[in-house]
């Protein structure tokens, strides 16, 4: 298509640094961008439609990403359903779940839904993690990476405060004795475990507190700092070739939906404050961090307490060193050809020793 | 001028010092007399020991026997309350002097017969037991009892006295787990003189109660064999004897003591032609039928068969009233059966759907108590009655199954949404799959 080009009017008895001259440079190059936005903005449509759905080579690299971002609006919308009939007092929470799962037109498909949403959801969170640390050495923007680990924390959150919410045995007593294990710091843990509980006990505060954490203040930030880690990525947020984005997301529903009815989300008892349970056992993506704790209470079974701290201290050291990851990994250029062997070793290592951990904890 | 510079007067600091030094070697002072208080108040039993000769002589003895009453005592309940040696036996407990007996009110070992005197000189006055909340009818009632009689009236020595139960120093209060009138050990107190055959054999008494205590349900309620069953409400042997007015149940009497625990079936009873039966002849008494120390778990097979106790150990075969006893069986047992069937289904329910089924198990609650209720009102020996109770249950476990039915019916319509959903996903990917590839392919062609 031909460009018409507009010059600015000139006028030759001005001379180019006075007033008027630069008034009407001004005015030109306004008038040129109008037009040129009109241009753009008529042939656009078209092109850009075909723009988003040119089909390109598919790529998991480029994918996992992106089934994170979807399965994050599907958990959004069967959240908003759910939260229709959820009432998130301690005397109604479970019997309100109970009345979506039992006597709900597809209540249970929502609930079931939202509950494998959140385990597939952190499945492919991981598995991106794992993937971009094995090719960290070629991180072009620091500001992603950081975002990430922190977008992973958060989810680590809303994953947490959701297991409360129906109010069961067992989400009443894992979240007791996760709030329990900051009391073990010194000085500030107690306050810590009493800023999240709302008091000293996991009572109606905690759920209130959590249930706010789980569907507004988590998530909103969530949507803030992707949102952040996708433009930082240099990435737009409408993505090339829909189409292959539309198959993912059939592929997700399919899978989704099949979990939901073949495992669907069942009803345990309800939350007992007089009546401990013996085995507390965390959701699997956390029961890496649950074996830490067990080994470190095995190494010294006297100081229970330190070992809890330790175990802490362990934990924040790793997101810290994670977090600043990039600042000491040298980019692959030059000489640096031994970076990418490393990297992956490395990385190999760290998800074996977090496997294990896993089945381990999962085992004992 | 300074803040607060009116504390740092120089005429005020030779007063404060003044005091200060003279309350420093007061303060230990003071201390030592909080400590001695604190303890002496702590203490009383210590106290005493100190002050009671008795007791500082008897703890010191070398010879067991003697020894023995003192440490008993000091672990009975009379220790706490300060119910001391001169209480019973009389004496000076403050003289350092071997006590006489007769001199300063000594009697040394009380007889038998003066025993529940002594006892009574305190648990019969309601002032002094009031504080305590201890009744204090139990003289009365022991007066009145066949050992009372017996030791007061005969001065026979082979009955019990207050201390043959209750042990003269050992004496714990009845919730204290090694008493031996604790509800779990009373069987095995009583059996001490009822299981001794040579001191049964005057009288004429069995010797077997004990054993056959045992083997009987609520006896093996009481010795916690059988779970979820609270051994406090079954009775031992002053469950259906009376505590201090020990004696066998009279005749007419065999019936209230059943009664005081078993309500339901009394109340079916006296709908019955036995209760008439048992007014006019004295029979049918509970104990014809479900026996006595040895009471088995009651089963409907008690209206077949000729056996002791059984129906037709009374009524021949032909008769209405065994054919009436052999239907009742029919009915209790068809209903158990169907309880058990429906208590499979729900097992089966949860193996297969892995669902919640505590509602299910709290209906099926209710229809173990109506089969209770039901087994209860065959006392009665009205068929209509237990045929009504029964018809409840059954209503209750139509309910259930269909629940049951409905849940099955559920997964299998979940199932098939599903086919269906997964079918429509499948037909829209190959249909959007088969579009992005034609797309490629024409942009390919265009390039």
């Amino acid at each position: 298509m031909k460009v018409r080009r507009i010059h600015p009017p000139h006028h030759i008895h001005d001379s180019p640094d006075s007033p008027a001259v630069q008034e009407n440079q001004l005015q030109g190059y306004d008038n040129l961008y109008k037009n040129k936005k009109e241009e753009t903005s008529s042939q656009s449509m078209a092109a850009a439609l075909r723009q988003c759905l040119k089909p390109e080579p598919v790529r998991w690299s480029s994918c996992s990403g992106w089934i994170i971002f979807h399965l994050f609006w599907i958990e959004g919308i069967s959240g908003i359903l759910l939260l229709l009939y959820y009432r998130p007092t301690v005397s109604e929470a479970y019997e309100s779940i109970q009345q979506i799962t039992n006597n709900l037109h597809y209540g249970w498909l929502i609930r079931g839904v939202h509950m494998w949403g959140i385990h597939l959801l952190i499945l492919s969170l991981l598995l991106h993690f794992w993937q971009q640390l094995a090719q960290i050495y070629r991180l072009a923007w620091k500001s992603t990476w950081i975002l990430g680990i922190i977008l992973m924390i958060l989810i680590g959150v809303i994953g947490t405060s959701g297991h409360l919410l129906p109010w069961t045995q067992g989400s009443y007593w894992a979240t007791t004795f996760l709030t329990q294990l900051s009391a073990a710091v010194p000085l500030v843990g107690e306050p810590i475990k009493i800023l999240i509980r709302g008091g000293n006990e996991v009572s109606q505060m905690t759920l209130s507190r959590f249930f706010a954490l789980h569907i507004l203040i988590a998530p909103l930030l969530f949507i803030f700092l992707a949102l952040g880690h996708i433009f930082s990525a240099r990435r737009s947020l409408i993505p090339a070739d829909l189409l292959l984005h539309v198959l993912i997301v059939i592929i997700l529903t399919g899978i989704l939906f099949s979990l939901a009815t073949l495992y669907p989300a069942r009803m345990a008892q309800k939350a007992d404050p007089l009546n401990s349970i013996l085995n507390i056992k965390p959701e699997w993506y956390f029961m890496a961090s649950y074996e830490v704790f067990q080994l470190l209470r095995k190494i010294s079974p006297e100081r229970q307490n330190v070992s809890i701290i330790f175990g802490i201290m362990l934990h924040i050291g790793i997101f810290l060193l994670l977090g600043l990851l990039p600042f000491f990994v040298p980019s692959q250029q030059g000489e640096n050809t031994w970076i990418r062997p490393l990297t992956i070793a490395l990385t190999a290592a760290g998800l074996l020793i977090f496997l294990a951990l896993t089945l381990l904890g999962a085992c004992s | 001028m300074r803040p607060l510079s009116f504390l740092r007067k120089p005429q005020l600091r030779p007063a404060a010092a003044a005091l200060a030094s003279s309350l420093l070697p007061i303060l230990p002072l003071l201390l030592f007399l909080i400590f001695i208080m604190a303890t002496l108040l702590d203490c009383q039993i210590s106290w005493a020991i100190q002050k009671n000769t008795c007791l500082s002589c008897h703890l010191g003895s070398s010879k067991h026997e003697l020894a023995r009453c003192a440490q008993q005592w000091l672990k009975s309940a009379h220790a706490p309350v300060s119910v001391c040696c001169e209480e019973c036996h009389g004496g000076n407990p403050t003289s350092s002097k071997a006590p006489i007996i007769g001199k300063e009110g000594f009697i040394g070992s009380p007889s038998k017969k003066q025993i529940p005197g002594l006892c009574s000189r305190c648990h019969d006055d309601p002032l002094y037991m009031r504080k305590y909340d201890i009744r204090i009818d139990e003289e009365n009632q022991y007066k009145n009892s066949v050992h009372g009689q017996q030791l007061l009236n005969n001065n026979n020595q082979d009955v019990a006295s207050c201390v043959d139960c209750h042990d003269s120093h050992d004496i714990r209060k009845p919730d204290d787990p090694q008493s031996k009138v604790n509800h779990q050990n009373i069987a095995d107190t009583c059996a001490r003189c009822h299981a001794d055959r040579n001191l049964m054999k005057p009288y004429g008494l069995p010797t077997d109660q004990l054993s056959k205590y045992k083997k009987s349900y609520h006896g093996q309620i009481v010795y916690q064999q059988i779970e979820r069953k609270n051994p406090r409400l079954a009775p031992s042997c002053p469950g259906c004897h009376g505590i201090h007015s020990g004696k066998p149940a009279g005749v007419s009497e065999v019936a209230e003591a059943c009664n005081n625990c078993h309500l339901n079936c009394k109340r079916y009873f006296q709908k019955s032609i036995h209760s008439l039966l048992l007014k006019k002849n004295r029979k049918p008494r509970c104990i014809d039928c479900h026996g006595y120390h040895d009471i088995p778990i009651p089963s409907e097979e008690l209206f077949a068969g000729k056996a002791a106790s059984h129906c037709g150990a009374c009524h021949p075969p032909e008769s209405a009233e065994y054919q009436c006893g052999l239907r009742l069986r029919a009915l209790i047992k068809q209903a158990k059966r169907e309880a058990a069937l429906t208590q499979s289904k729900i097992n089966q329910l949860k193996q297969d759907l892995d669902l919640d089924i505590s509602s299910l198990n709290l209906k099926m609650d209710d229809v173990t108590e109506n089969l209770k209720q039901a087994v209860k009102a065959t006392h009665s020996q009205d068929i209509q009655i237990v045929t009504q109770i029964i018809t409840k249950a059954r209503k209750i476990m139509n309910t259930i199954d269909q629940r049951i039915d409905r849940c099955y019916q559920e997964a299998r319509q979940r199932r098939e949404w599903l086919e269906h959903m997964l079918l429509f996903i499948s037909a829209s990917f190959a249909l959007i799959a088969y579009q992005r590839s034609r797309l490629k392919n024409k942009l390919q062609d265009i390039h």
